[in-house]
């Protein structure tokens, strides 16, 4: 068998080189070595997420992620955990908006099992009804905990909702209630069916291996798989909102909060790297403008975020005010308004640009200190922007950003017409 | 496979102030760690609080340099900086773009030499963590801990809200900083660790500037009474309404840090619930589908802490869900592990192990418990041995002479009109308390 070439290679920051393979029926495969301790980081990422659901069944796949770890073919229910917790891996999954991943922390000995078993599960993986009934318990519990009894949870569904409406984005990627209960295992089989293929996959692999046995093994393993024809995705038309939206909650809660969603941009889009930068302009820390103002100098909040994560689509710019007890929800929102007016109108001073790009060139290269770390931001930057070092590209840009740009930037983005707005009064309850 | 420890660096300054080095060239960053060895359990009686305003105070940074001036200059080193109180230790940890690291070091080093204590800042201090007290009440989980341990070590510090009230709070003045301070820098009262892409010398010329004014007798040794627990079950109610979910802690007798059956009872402790395929895990979650997580963790203090089972069932499943795990728990305590799970915990421990070892903060971390906690440390050093040469006898023979189901206290948080009656039909309950969950954080001790 004649050895597979890298279809690239990269260099993950200063001094680790990688290289990428394709495989015949479409799995990638990025490969990053790095002998500094005998750990391996091992992560399958899919490109699903709870984007590609449709009204009636959302949450599947998020179910579906927890499915993964129940019985396959060849191996029983719980034999996964068991076979991987004795070999002292860390286990996980997440799903969201854009995609699903699966990872394995391991000692390096212990990877060869954990391929093992991911080619396994990716395509033999045993859907039955009472694994689906249980899990569907489990998923009802996981959901009561982060949003039905979780008031920052219950927050910001209801942001997304508000923001979003019909648009894939709109709905929670752990899904509503009634549709995690209406779940057969048929749904789930034929999620898993359209989802779960080798040309929907990137398996990323980091840590004391050895390249050519790596890419030999995924060969072995996932070069039987066939790639499938994956279902059309609902296109979306991007379209910004035409005034602000808002809605009140009354939540069993001492301290009212206030989320604030503006629209943002796709990670896609090369002004994504600014928000990034802004964020850390305007709420980055003790000195931010607004951290200082409303947490310490009006003392009106407990404590105030601002950021947007890296989706495929346009996501929003969350700002979240967790008020003091005694502040009200709207008095918090004023205040917010008028302190980033100033802010705006003041403007950004070079030691201002200094401190913002610090802190993001600090909490970049922190990300990396493990395997882990690394494989992630690898899988992550493959599957949203299409290049695995990519974290690296976005660094350079946000460090040639200038003031003037950032400014002008914050004034598009921080439009009252294209945001959306929750507050959470106290219930009676309360 | 590797397992051995990675062997450390560490110097003394002039004045015998120990600093733990570790280094990574991997990437252009350092930590700094700085552990005082004065905390929570430090604060005189009626003052507790006075760690949290004294970290606080710290934070708000020295003589000379605001609040607002010393957060700039943080942020224009590119570094992290947070200073937290435990129970025995006030935590100072930071990292910094290694660049910067000498000007970090200097900049740390007159925050905690010459905090300047202004009274602006410390009423601000004293009114964010009264209201942070104050939202305790959102906190399901905090509730339930707090709840635990004021009913469990009732009349003792531990049950006491060692973070402080608004009532004790308000009590600390600016003079019980500066006393408590006087005892910080006049004594050898820290331990620095510094990890990352260093230098030869590890920064020790900075270091000596910037901490070498410590004083270098030792800090006075304080004495912690043991607690004796009651007996029976006792059930905790903190009533909060419209729950759908209920955290749930199920609590008896723990270790001292240093006891010599520590890795026995850690590697049972991860058969019954501090794995991923526990048998806390196997039979609320993967069985009956009660919680999204269950687990347990055995806790170390100075004097015995306590042993805690954890999980989240819906309402509905509340009382099925204590049952359940009490009958866990006290098949656990009596018939202990088999060998079977033994075997795996085993496994599972030793090969984990490489992740304690994989960054240089992490090793840090670990040689700081051991100077400043009393960890004994040949439990990082030969931590692998010392779990292989466990077996499940030795693990049962220490879960028999430590562990108990007699002292128990079970801690619900949830709606305590639907909870009550249930959970008083529990096997062996002496009696049922019910707190209201908004009156719990603001309480110093609990009505038992």
């Amino acid at each position: 068998m004649t050895r597979l070439a890298p279809e690239r290679s990269f260099v993950f920051g200063p001094g680790l080189p990688g290289s990428t393979f394709r495989f015949q029926n479409g799995l990638r495969l990025h490969v990053l070595p790095d002998h500094a301790a005998p750990v391996v980081a091992f992560q399958s990422w899919f490109s699903v997420g709870s984007r590609h659901e449709r009204a009636g069944k959302t949450g599947l796949a998020h179910l579906l992620e927890h499915l993964m770890f129940g019985a396959t073919k060849r191996h029983p229910l719980g034999e996964f955990d068991r076979l991987m917790e004795e070999a002292g891996a860390e286990v996980n999954a997440a799903t969201w908006l854009d995609w699903t991943f699966y990872y394995e922390n391991l000692p390096r000995d212990a990877f060869p099992l954990a391929l093992e078993l991911e080619a396994d599960r990716m395509r033999s993986l045993v859907i039955g009804e009472r694994e689906v009934a249980t899990e569907k318990e489990v998923v009802e519990n996981e959901r009561r905990m982060r949003v039905d009894d979780d008031v920052d949870g219950a927050a910001e569904e209801a942001l997304w909702q508000l923001a979003f409406g019909r648009h894939p984005y709109g709905h929670p990627t752990i899904g509503w209630l009634e549709d995690i209960r209406g779940f057969t295992a048929r749904d789930c089989r034929e999620f898993y069916e359209a989802h779960y293929a080798p040309n929907a996959a990137t398996l990323v692999v980091v840590g004391d291996v050895d390249v050519d046995e790596t890419v030999e093994r995924v060969r072995e393993l996932y070069g039987r798989f066939k790639p499938r024809t994956r279902p059309a995705e609902r296109r979306v038309e991007r379209r910004l909102p035409e005034r602000e939206r808002r809605k009140t909650l009354r939540l069993p809660t001492p301290i009212p909060r206030v989320e604030v969603g503006y629209r943002a941009f796709s990670a896609r889009d090369p002004r994504f790297a600014a928000i990034t930068l802004l964020s850390e302009l305007l709420f980055g820390g003790r000195g931010a403008p607004l951290v200082d103002a409303l947490v310490h100098r009006d003392e009106l909040c407990l404590a105030v975020r601002g950021g947007a994560n890296p989706f495929e689509l346009d996501g929003l710019f969350e700002v979240s005010l967790t008020c003091r007890p005694e502040t009200s929800p709207e008095d918090a929102l004023a205040a917010f308004d008028r302190r980033l007016a100033e802010a705006l109108e003041k403007g950004f001073s070079a030691k201002d640009l200094v401190r913002a790009k610090n802190r993001v060139e600090f909490q970049t290269l922190s990300s990396f200190e493990t395997a882990l770390g690394k494989a992630e931001s690898l899988g992550f930057h493959d599957l949203v922007l299409g290049v695995p070092e990519g974290a690296f590209a976005t660094l350079e840009r946000q460090r040639a950003l200038t003031a003037p740009e950032l400014l002008s930037l914050a004034k598009e983005l921080f439009d009252p017409k294209r945001r959306s707005v929750v507050l959470v009064e106290r219930s009676e309850a309360a | 496979m590797s397992t051995s420890k990675t062997k450390g660096e560490a110097f003394r300054l002039s004045n015998g102030v120990l600093v733990l080095v570790e280094r990574d060239d991997r990437l252009p960053l350092v930590d700094l760690a700085i552990d005082v060895r004065l905390g929570k359990l430090d604060d005189p009686s009626g003052l507790e609080g006075l760690s949290r305003l004294y970290a606080s105070g710290l934070r708000s940074g020295p003589r000379g340099t605001s609040e607002v001036a010393l957060a700039g200059k943080l942020d224009a080193l590119g570094a992290r900086l947070g200073i937290t109180a435990s129970k025995r230790v006030i935590r100072v940890r930071g990292a910094v773009l290694a660049r910067h690291a000498p000007a970090f070091i200097r900049l740390v080093g007159a925050m905690l030499s010459e905090p300047a204590f202004r009274s602006a800042d410390l009423e601000r201090a004293r009114r964010r963590l009264i209201a942070s007290v104050e939202s305790l009440a959102d906190d399901d989980r905090a509730l339930a801990h707090r709840a635990f341990y004021g009913v469990y070590f009732h009349g003792h510090p531990y049950g006491k809200a060692l973070g402080g009230t608004p009532e004790t709070l308000a009590r600390v003045r600016r003079e019980h900083l500066e006393e408590r301070h006087a005892l910080v820098r006049g004594t050898r009262s820290i331990t620095i660790g510094i990890a990352g892409a260093l230098p030869a010398g590890a920064h020790r010329d900075v270091l000596e500037e910037a901490f070498g004014g410590f004083g270098r007798t030792a800090l006075p040794k304080r004495e912690l009474a043991s607690h004796r627990p009651r007996k029976g079950l006792r059930v905790v109610i903190v009533d909060k309404p419209d729950r759908t979910q209920c955290q749930l802690v199920l609590g008896s007798r723990g270790i001292r840090i240093g006891d010599p059956a520590t890795v026995p009872l850690q590697v049972g402790n991860h058969a019954f619930g501090g794995g991923f395929v526990s048998t806390l895990v196997k039979e609320v979650r993967s069985k009956r589908g009660y919680s999204y997580g269950a687990s347990s963790v055995i806790g170390q203090g100075p004097v015995r802490d306590a042993m805690l089972v954890q999980t989240f069932p819906s309402s509905e499943h509340a009382a099925p869900c204590a049952k359940l795990v009490l009958r866990l728990y006290e098949r656990f305590v009596e018939r202990g592990v088999t060998e079977k799970a033994t075997r795996a915990a085993k496994e599972a421990l030793i090969r984990g192990h490489a992740f304690e070892l994989e960054t240089s903060g992490k090793r840090l971390e670990s040689r700081l418990e051991v100077e400043t906690l009393g960890v004994p440390a040949a439990h990082h050093d030969r931590y692998v041995e010392l779990v292989q040469a466990v077996d499940a006898r030795t693990i049962n023979d220490a879960i028999a002479s430590r562990l108990t189901a007699e002292d128990l206290v079970l801690v619900v948080v949830g709606e305590a009109s639907t909870l009550e009656k249930k959970l008083a039909r529990l096997p062996n309950t002496r009696e049922v308390l019910v707190f209201s969950h908004d009156a719990l954080p603001t309480s110093l001790t609990l009505e038992v």
